[in-house]
């Protein structure tokens, strides 16, 4: 059983994620290192108990290196202090935020709030690369929200595309029934219908392919 | 250093990498059309660098790998076999928990990787095809990237199983890891 670590002895220097533009803003998991002794990392995954890190796994300085390169962890420039109950995540900018975790869930709800907002402006105008972009950020500020899907399934909806609306659905089943979750679609294509030329995907046109049974 | 980089590597178990967030489940048919060229380790082959300690450290890594390398799919049988006789129960491979006792290959060190079986098959393998058992995703990456929200609906249509989770705190891989337990059980147990 890995040793736990009192977070308050560790600092953060990076985070155990390399981020993309369609993923932020993100909650990250931090890459912890010892104060005492900057050769002894600690990576996620791993759990917090009572501001102990627990079973993190332990690397060297040359193995963190070996991981930036392969483009499997992000290292920051300069370590900062860790503090139990404290969030790290990634805005739109790349800029990383390192917060209370009630103030750091605040204001990923207030980008999600704005990209809903915003998205459902986009599509009202038409403009479903804007609307697909903005309900991205929503969604990746705030996985909770329902909002989000609704919008990107209403742009499916304007595309033809069914099984991207229905894949939107799907998303969204576990928060809201379908009937809402349709109903929360058609309230979003009302002002966005008619802009768009639709060009529906036949089914016909992807290929189907015998399934094989059980997986391992 | 292994002679293994152009190769596409398989745990024979869930996931187990942990620097990711997103997985591809296939079926075991995979193995049986890649039988002339697929080739399995009775563990994790990038392991042998710097994570396992082998029994002889003075025998260089890839010849350590290449004594162990099985064919696919008979390697099966020697899993099957560990999984009875190594393990509390064959479901506890599974799992990850450690095995009650360590077998012959002699390996010490690292994670529950040391004991995973690999398949490593050369060159490129499509996802978009008749192996593919389930894609695992965050449910955010689904609805934000283009890309994985392309394969969820290829997967839709094609009645491939797609999994999808909410990643509190961003620890994708911890949350992809219990999905694909939980997904196996409900399969398999």
């Amino acid at each position: 059983m890995p040793t736990p670590w009192n977070v308050d002895e560790l600092e953060i220097v990076g985070y155990g994620n390399v981020l993309t533009n369609d993923m932020l803003p993100s909650v990250v998991p931090p890459v912890f290192r010892l104060r005492s002794d900057a050769n002894r990392a600690l990576l996620p995954p791993y759990s917090f108990n009572a501001g102990f890190l627990c079973n993190a796994t332990e690397v060297s300085q040359s193995e963190l290196e070996d991981l930036r390169h392969s483009n499997e962890i992000t290292l920051f420039g300069d370590a900062f202090p860790a503090r139990a109950g404290f969030e790290l995540w990634v805005d739109q900018a790349f800029q990383p935020h390192y917060q209370p975790r009630d103030e750091a869930n605040r204001k990923l709800s207030r980008i999600a709030a704005e990209g809903i907002k915003n998205a459902g402006e986009a599509l009202r105008r038409g403009n479903l690369e804007e609307a697909q972009r903005l309900s991205g950020i929503a969604i990746s500020a705030d996985d909770k929200r329902v909002e989000p899907l609704a919008i990107k399934a209403a742009i499916r909806r304007v595309q033809g595309n069914e099984t991207g609306e229905r894949l939107m659905a799907e998303l969204a089943a576990p928060v809201l029934e379908e009937r809402l979750f349709k109903l929360l679609v058609d309230n979003y294509c009302r002002g966005a219908v008619g802009k768009q030329p639709t060009k529906p995907i036949p089914a016909s046109s992807r290929r189907r392919m015998p399934r094989r049974s059980s997986p391992l | 250093m292994l002679g293994t980089a152009d190769s596409v590597f398989f745990y024979v178990s869930p996931f187990r990498y942990p620097h990711t967030g997103c997985g591809l489940l296939f079926a075991h048919s995979l193995e049986s059309e890649y039988e002339n060229d697929g080739v399995a380790t009775p563990f994790d082959s990038g392991g042998l660098m710097n994570k396992f300690i082998r029994p002889n450290p003075d025998e260089p890594p890839q010849e350590f790998l290449s004594r162990h390398e099985l064919p696919i799919p008979e390697h099966r049988r020697y899993l099957c076999q560990s999984m009875d006789a190594l393990f509390h129960t064959p479901a506890d491979y599974v799992e990850g928990s450690h095995p009650r006792w360590p077998g012959p290959i002699g390996l010490d060190g690292g994670d529950q990787r040391r004991w995973t079986h690999e398949v490593r098959i050369p060159d490129r393998v499509p996802v978009r095809g008749s192996h593919l058992q389930a894609v695992f995703a965050p449910k955010a990456r689904v609805a934000a990237s283009s890309a994985v929200e392309d394969l969820f609906q290829w997967c839709t249509t094609e009645g491939v199983d797609r999994i999808t989770f909410d990643t509190p705190r961003g620890d994708d891989f911890e949350a992809l890891r219990r999905e694909c337990l939980s997904y196996i059980r409900r399969t398999l147990y």
